[in-house]
């Protein structure tokens, strides 16, 4: 089977005035289908740019991408939102939900961009809403939830397109500890029980621990690969 | 989908800030009324001046005896009397002519009982009620066997009944001297007030023409004739039926001038109307000026909304829309915005020329291609002022609008 995500020293460099920042220097990683990866590193180790490159918000110097096989590495902005909007499912630290906007539509937005039509887009989404057990939180304004109502409501939304991949950027920085630990456990859920593969990007080892593998990143290089042994389940 | 995913986030996006939508769409609704109640005033204005006109008579077309030269002297106009009854019954046959009237006019003293007056007294045949749209007020207009008889009947107008006639209920069946002729009165007219030369039109005497030709001028010719076409679109063609007549019965040769002239009130009625048309579009021009400034109003509040909104693009890119999406959702709510105010300052307009015509009495009238003007230039605006901020949203890198604070 076609491995989700495949890099190839993949190097990005921005500028910044005079100065060259490189903040990837090569890095090579495969992520196959039903894989929960961690990513850990210091600020400024390049976990973030990965994550960027590998979500196609954002484009490699050099090195080369493939995406389900596909080589992405040199689409232009319009195509990279095409495979984003059918094949991607973004969760953000600060959930970014849409203000005034209820739970549902939110959840609907992805679909939005991918071409469906309005009754079928209510019903995707009320479904996978019921999946993850926030059908009530439905009408609910962004204001009207706790954070943790909310992350699960990006998490609907990240899931409602039939993702092959879920990127999720410290999902859990703005949360108390018992709401991490509940928004983790649902991850490594949907892990185990859905086979969804899932990219996490996080500097906490404690949450890094839910995933399966765990990837270190400095100085914009992979400093460490290896299966978590002690995967935590909540 | 393109309506999907545009036309609803813009409106929800309108809705949820109704207040600055409301002020930024008042720029645009004070444009659309200002243009719509300056056209209004200068459309009634031309309207009732063109009316002021055409009451003269509908469709009026107006046969005058031309220059004759005697002895190398060029005589000017009216100068040759070749004019007759004749010419008119001639006319009254013509295809599209609906009614001809001789016109004899002379001004002489007039007298009734202990007053006099001097006044116009005009010859004309029973038609010509009908060809100035001058109906009786009281008793009866002269018929044609009134002319047949050669009868001595008078049609008076108002003011020579109030000259004549002070402080009596009817001046029908008395007696009025013309040239020393006793007329009796049939009937008086109903008031016309000034024409648009400031005449009054009132201060007349109508009789048979046939009387006024064997009793009072003594000649055979007559000063006008009056015609009237059965349609205002066909007048330039009656009034080259009516010159190719008389030429031949004239029997006129060019190059000889002819001896007579056509004219017709609505060439004077257009000439007027063109001239308050041209101020009409002057006032609207500068009301334009004033949606233009209002349009400056939907950008800048438009700059504001995609700086405010940068995470919401950021996401909204983020799961999927491509950048013309982006630029769609914000152009379609600048265009919104300043369409919806067109239409809300149409209808300030409309009410605003209400006003001006209840209270100023001014007349009003609202033309329905100034108002699609109106909306559609609103649209435009939208489209040409939002369209800066919209392409400024779709160029946004996802990575930065998400981290923006």
């Amino acid at each position: 089977m076609e491995p989700v995500v495949d890099v190839r020293g993949l190097r990005k460099i921005y500028t910044l005035g005079q100065e060259e920042i490189g903040a990837l220097a090569g890095v090579d990683l495969r992520i196959d289908a039903e894989e929960f990866v961690a990513v850990m590193g210091p600020s400024g180790s390049g976990k973030s740019t990965f994550m960027q490159i590998v979500g196609m918000l954002d484009s490699p110097s050099s090195g080369s991408y493939h995406f389900e096989g596909r080589d992405v590495s040199r689409l232009t902005a319009d195509e990279r939102a095409a495979i984003r909007s059918s094949r991607l499912g973004f969760v953000f630290q600060s959930y970014n939900l849409l203000a005034r906007t209820t739970a549902l539509e939110n959840v609907e937005l992805p679909l939005l961009y991918a071409t469906h039509p309005v009754r079928e887009r209510e019903q995707i989404a009320r479904a996978q809403m019921q999946l993850l057990g926030i059908e009530h939180l439905a009408k609910h304004f962004s204001n009207q939830m706790s954070g943790g109502q909310q992350q699960r409501v990006a998490i609907a939304r990240a899931l409602v397109n039939g993702p092959a991949l879920i990127l999720a950027d410290e999902p859990t920085g703005a949360l108390d500890t018992k709401t991490s630990d509940e928004v983790m456990a649902l991850f490594g859920e949907l892990n185990r029980e859905r086979g969804i593969t899932i990219l996490l990007v996080t500097h906490e080892a404690d949450i890094a621990a839910y995933a399966k593998r765990i990837v270190r990143f400095r100085d914009g290089l992979i400093i460490s690969d290896r299966i978590n042994d002690q995967q935590r389940a909540a | 989908m393109i309506f999907d995913a545009t036309l609803r986030p813009a409106f929800t996006a309108l809705l949820r800030n109704k207040a600055r939508s409301m002020l930024t769409m008042l720029g645009i609704v004070i444009g659309v009324a200002a243009v719509i109640v300056t056209v209004a005033i200068g459309t009634g204005a031309r309207i009732s001046v063109q009316k002021s006109i055409a009451s003269l008579g509908s469709n009026l077309i107006v046969v005058q005896p031309g220059s004759i030269t005697q002895g190398g002297a060029r005589s000017g106009f009216g100068g040759a009397s070749t004019l007759t009854p004749a010419d008119g019954l001639a006319i009254a046959q013509l295809p599209g002519v609906a009614a001809v009237s001789p016109v004899v006019s002379l001004r002489t003293q007039v007298v009734a009982g202990g007053n006099n007056w001097q006044t116009f007294v005009s010859g004309v045949a029973p038609t010509y009620s009908y060809i100035r749209a001058w109906p009786v007020a009281s008793g009866r207009f002269f018929n044609q066997s009134d002319v047949q008889a050669i009868a001595k009947v008078a049609v008076l107008g108002q003011t020579v009944v109030t000259q004549l006639f002070p402080g009596q209920s009817s001046p029908i069946g008395a007696s009025v001297l013309i040239k020393g002729t006793p007329f009796t009165v049939i009937g008086t007219l109903s008031p016309l007030g000034q024409s648009a030369m400031g005449q009054d039109q009132d201060d007349v005497i109508l009789i048979p023409y046939s009387s006024a030709m064997e009793r009072l001028t003594g000649l055979k010719t007559v000063n006008s004739l009056m015609v009237s076409s059965a349609q205002a679109s066909q007048i330039d063609e009656v009034q080259s039926a009516i010159t190719a007549l008389l030429v031949r019965r004239h029997r006129i040769v060019p190059p000889e001038p002819n001896d007579f002239q056509v004219r017709n009130l609505q060439a004077i009625a257009q000439a007027a109307g063109s001239t308050a048309q041209v101020m009409e579009v002057l006032l609207a021009s500068v009301a334009a000026v004033s949606l233009i400034v209002g349009g400056i109003g939907v950008m800048n509040i438009m700059l504001v909304s995609v700086t405010e909104r940068t995470r919401e693009i950021g996401l909204r890119m983020a799961v999927g829309a491509p950048g013309r999406s982006i630029l769609q959702q914000f152009l379609t709510e600048a265009i919104a915005l300043s369409s919806v105010g067109g239409v809300i300052g149409v209808v300030v307009g409309a009410l605003g020329a209400l006003l001006v015509s209840v209270l100023a009495h001014w007349p009003t009238q609202i033309p329905l291609p100034w108002v699609a003007l109106a909306v559609g230039f609103a649209a435009l605006v939208g489209i040409f002022f939002g369209y800066y901020p919209a392409r400024k949203a779709a160029a946004l890198n996802p990575i930065e609008a998400l981290r923006f604070e």
